[in-house]
């Protein structure tokens, strides 16, 4: 038996991650976002920081990182990024689900993502609650390739960003791509 | 030369004591330097009679203190001349773990980006990090800090002379530390400029204690000497190593600094005339 379940969502599923891993037979799951398409070694390299939480990086096509998805360091603990560098991954405050090693518990335990309110920023809102209830981590040899990367409206973007505690710089940052993405 | 070749280069003025226990620990690397060189900045005490004794240690001794900046910038300039690879610069209150070189080495070989400057975590007495030498990570590169984190690195945007190697094609395009700064300041403005648009990353397993009696910042020293700090800081803002963002970051961080000095200074109007004295002098044309 795998040590992983894993389990595909999209945005249309999103908001009911409580009934796609309520059945998960086993105690870790990784949720995969039905568009991304892990690499080989992907469960592999997160399951060495199980029980997670435990993000694999976004890339693209070409193998590149894809920045608007690669969440935010938790810059908080000087001493926590030396020791997860040490241990080859990045603390977060939070990460876009797109590929994340969690706990089945910890999903159920919290409410789940809020698409209605969050829009396409539901999954980096839910993993910002997920990380102040256990730390996460970015694994950059756990790759995902990802096709699109579009931006949410910019209501959305402050909601998410109320929500999440997000920074005024980060904030302003996905704001001006959210507008830029509408001006076309 | 053969390739990676490490000179050690430690600055030291009148610290006897600390500079032996410093030397010490470089004899004792599980990967020695190549050649140590110390820098007498006139040290007074008996720095000179017992580094004259000691085995295995070239000293350069300046005719005059240079202060770090100067010491520095001399001990780069001959390591330079002489081909070394790798110039490890340490101030001489800087303790080694025997493997702080082979780890900075090392930190090298799995670096994803040919780095112009690696550098060691620096911890006080307590293990803590310390204040003066706290690590100073390059955030908004997020895709290479992930880089980096991924070969075991954390990607840094400025460093300290506490143990910190810096390659000689660095010193081929930005010359020698700036020697007219004296003290403080000295540090980021040469490092912060190599690093702005090069690579350099701390390596975790690299470690390194500063040995001050208090785990103290500038403020704590509360002498005229914060002269220096204004006056440099005030160069170091009308320098090209930090620009937009960084230097408004800089700005706000130096004037909270200024304002914290003044505050803590149990004779304000002196301290607030050692502050300006810095402003006014930071304002006129550094000396070249």
């Amino acid at each position: 038996m795998s040590e992983a379940t894993q389990v595909r969502f999209d945005a249309g599923t999103l908001g009911s991650l409580h009934e796609l891993v309520g059945d998960a037979p086993t105690p870790l799951v990784w949720l995969v976002d039905a568009g991304a398409t892990p690499s080989e070694d992907a469960l592999a390299a997160l399951l060495e920081h199980a029980p997670g939480p435990a993000a694999g990086l976004p890339v693209d096509a070409q193998g590149r990182p894809i920045k608007p998805l690669m969440g935010r360091v938790d810059e908080s603990d000087q001493d926590a990024i030396l020791d997860a560098a040490r241990r080859r991954c990045v603390p977060l405050r939070h990460i876009q689900l797109t590929s994340l090693l969690v706990e089945r518990e910890l999903v159920l335990e919290l409410a789940p993502p809020d698409p209605q309110r969050f829009g396409w920023y539901a999954g980096a809102e839910w993993s910002g609650r997920l990380f102040d209830r256990r730390k996460g981590v970015l694994v950059p040899a756990s790759r995902v390739r990802v096709g699109a990367c579009p931006a949410g409206s910019p209501a959305h973007v402050l909601r998410a960003a109320r929500s999440a505690r997000w920074r005024s710089g980060e904030t302003v940052r996905e704001l001006h791509r959210s507008v830029r993405s509408r001006l076309g | 030369m053969k390739s990676s070749t490490v000179c050690a280069i430690v600055v030291t003025y009148n610290r006897h004591d600390l500079l032996i226990e410093c030397l010490d620990r470089i004899e004792r690397q599980s990967r020695p330097p190549d050649h140590v060189l110390v820098v007498d900045n006139a040290s007074t005490d008996e720095t000179p009679e017992t580094l004259a004794r000691r085995e295995g240690v070239e000293v350069l001794r300046l005719e005059e203190n240079l202060g770090s900046a100067g010491g520095f910038a001399e001990g780069i300039r001959v390591a330079h001349e002489r081909g070394y690879e790798w110039l490890w610069l340490l101030d001489d209150d800087t303790f080694c773990d025997e493997l702080c070189l082979e780890a900075l080495l090392d930190g090298v070989k799995r670096a994803p980006q040919e780095p112009s400057v690696v550098c060691s975590v620096v911890r006080w007495r307590d293990e803590s990090l310390h204040p003066m030498n706290r690590p100073w990570f390059r955030f908004n590169r997020r895709e290479e800090f992930a880089e980096a984190a991924g070969a075991g690195l954390a990607l840094i945007r400025s460093a300290t002379w506490v143990s910190t190697m810096v390659h000689r094609r660095a010193v081929d395009e930005h010359g020698l530390p700036p020697a007219h700064f004296f003290i403080w300041s000295d540090d980021p403005e040469y490092l912060g400029g190599i690093l702005r648009e090069s690579t350099g990353y701390m390596v975790p397993e690299s470690l390194a204690w500063h040995w001050t009696p208090e785990p103290h910042d500038t403020l704590t020293d509360t002498r005229d000497r914060f002269y220096y700090r204004v006056r440099n800081l005030v160069w170091h803002l009308r320098g090209s190593s930090f620009q937009g963002v960084e230097r408004a970051f800089r700005a706000r961080a130096s004037l909270r600094l200024v304002s914290r000095y003044v505050q803590r200074s149990p004779n304000k109007s002196r301290a607030l005339a050692t502050v300006a004295r810095g402003v006014r002098d930071g304002l006129r044309r550094p000396p070249r």
